[in-house]
């Protein structure tokens, strides 16, 4: 399938030209993002001891869970600051209640797009009956992580969370 | 490059494609996300250096430190790419009996039908291969009834008759199919199986199938598909994964793409005893046959095994007597009528007093003289299950 892809896009590209070509020579930022999604297998070692491995997210089926973890790395020789890193819950994929982790950062989360962040606690939902109500994390839609202060230069961090496939 | 890319922001037809891709995928999926569904996230990171403006930098797998411009993470544009995979081919299944109950059925009874149900808990549409086994004998019934009895005979010719959609979608079924064509997710089909009962089948005999379906290729066509196995998975391509739970029977038993369930027949053919019984009581008050003697008769009926349906007692009366106008009564020991029998009016349960009957044809009480047949008595019992006892008294007079 990303074959395919390469071809598509390596056809577009083409058929886009100058357009395309311009938009693509971006300038380099300060920050590499990195974003990669795992499941975790039980591995069982030799004396019995079971341990819990990630592997990349090839095994998924409805119920799996998925463990989408984002780097964060200054690679500059100065230090970034501000930094702020928004992640939409994927499609077809629940929130799992607790997950978010982030060391170092403010957690927000939303339930309308990305519109508007709050602390769990303060998120509400229209029910079935038309009131407002908690919301629960399966309803969330995004994820806002806020690191405090100032990333050193060439230091990195890591946000993520878990997802269940539907 | 990835999924779910549109290249340039102004694309109207490519973002509309998408908006319809999210529309579609905020549906709830009771059997799981469809195989083959796309996954992917892209995250996006603001930032400044020193105070100064704002730089928006957007994920990709392997890191990406592209500046965003337009700060709108899109995948394939400023070296973003999403982080993605695909929903595996969820191979699952279930398979039930229809009832809880034994099938009952009558010696020499050909064609006994028993259901099972099987049900696609996957989350794509499978053809699935179907197998009726006999179990071996001393196999315990899985069943509620009757308790003590285990396997101790094999039907013959057990196959599967017919295959109806209960829930959902399936293909086309073809008469004498042994497999199930297409069956979508979430859907559930309802398998008749069908054995023949050996003639001399002793009462109380118990014989345990089972039903074995196994999953196989939906082969868009009505023949049944090939095998499923499970490879090596990576992110991008649909690899079958098993998640069947064990059956009754499976070769393997849990994640074999296989599940299988338990029914049984017992034997059970009615016994019906009648026995008939006479007393004469002279003018005298003695017991000699002559004329103008009376002659009570008593029908004791009892039902030992078994269910009769529509159970009808006549007798004829003998020569030279005459029958004695609404002399018939009926005494209920023991059992359940149904139908409205001759024991009382719809359902009862015995004991119940002896009860007079009139001998007018076609009226409530289910009895009558020489109405039915010509000088004969008719009682209509209606259906009975066992144990059923219950005795019909009526008189004569010698000519």
């Amino acid at each position: 399938m990303r074959i395919v892809n390469l071809l598509l896009t390596t056809t577009l590209f083409a058929l886009l030209g100058s357009l395309s070509s311009g938009a693509q020579a971006a300038d380099q930022g300060a920050i590499k993002l990195t974003s990669i999604a795992q499941t975790e297998v039980e591995v069982v070692a030799k004396g019995g001891k079971k341990t819990l491995k990630r592997t990349p997210a090839e095994k998924v089926v409805p119920g799996t869970e998925v463990i989408y973890t984002t780097t964060f790395e200054n690679i500059i020789d100065k230090p970034v600051g501000h930094i702020v890193i928004d992640n939409p819950i994927p499609n077809d994929s629940e929130y799992k209640a607790g997950s978010a982790f982030g060391k170092n950062c403010e957690i927000l989360f939303s339930v309308d797009g990305g519109k508007t962040f709050g602390h769990a606690e303060e998120l509400k939902v229209k029910g079935n009956d038309g009131k407002s109500r908690n919301a629960l994390p399966r309803e969330y839609t995004n994820i806002r992580w806020t690191y405090k202060g100032q990333l050193a230069a060439k230091k990195s961090g890591e946000v993520g969370f878990r997802a269940t496939v539907k | 490059m990835r999924f779910l890319s549109c290249h340039t922001h102004t694309n109207r037809a490519c973002w509309l494609g998408l908006w319809v891709l999210l529309i579609a995928s905020q549906t709830s999926w009771a059997a799981g996300t469809p195989a083959g569904t796309v996954i992917s996230n892209l995250a996006k990171a603001s930032y400044d250096i020193g105070g100064g403006p704002q730089i928006v930098t957007c994920s990709s797998p392997a890191g990406n430190s592209a500046a965003d411009d337009d700060g709108v993470c899109v995948t394939g544009a400023f070296g973003a790419l999403n982080t993605d995979f695909r929903v595996d081919n969820k191979v699952d299944l279930l398979v039930t009996e229809g009832n809880t109950l034994v099938t009952t059925v009558v010696a020499g009874q050909t064609a006994a039908v028993t259901t099972f149900s099987v049900l696609n808990e996957g989350n794509t549409t499978q053809d699935f291969a179907l197998s009726v086994a006999n179990l071996a004998t001393g196999t315990a019934n899985p069943l509620a009834l009757p308790a003590a009895t285990n396997d101790n005979f094999d039907g013959t010719g057990c196959t599967v008759s017919n295959i109806v959609i209960a829930v959902g979608t399936m293909g086309t079924y073809t008469a004498l199919d042994q497999h199930i064509n297409a069956l979508q997710a979430d859907s559930s089909a309802t398998v008749t199986v069908t054995c023949n009962i050996p003639a001399a089948q002793a009462n109380g005999s118990l014989a345990i199938i089972s039903l074995t379906a196994t999953a196989r290729t939906d082969n868009a066509a009505n023949t049944l598909g090939g095998a499923v196995t499970e490879a090596v998975n990576t992110e991008d391509n649909v690899e079958v994964v098993f998640g069947d739970s064990a059956g009754s029977d499976d070769t393997t038993g849990v994640r074999d793409a296989e599940h299988s369930a338990r029914d049984a027949y017992y034997v059970q053919t009615a016994t019906l005893t009648v026995t008939k019984t006479a007393s004469v009581l002279d003018p005298q008050g003695g017991s000699v046959v002559m004329p103008t003697a009376v002659i009570t008769y008593q029908i004791a009926v009892s039902l030992g095994a078994g269910t009769a349906t529509g159970l009808v007692m006549t007798d004829p009366l003998p020569a030279n007597t005459t029958y004695l106008a609404n002399s018939i009564s009926i005494t209920c020991n023991a059992g359940t009528y149904a139908g409205g029998g001759a024991c009382g009016i719809g359902t009862i349960a015995a004991p119940q007093p002896a009860a007079a009957k009139t001998d007018t044809n076609l009226d409530a009480d289910f009895v009558d003289f020489n109405g039915t047949t010509a000088n004969t008595i008719t009682v209509l019992l209606g259906d009975v299950s066992a144990p059923v006892n219950f005795v019909i008294t009526f008189k004569a007079t010698i000519n």
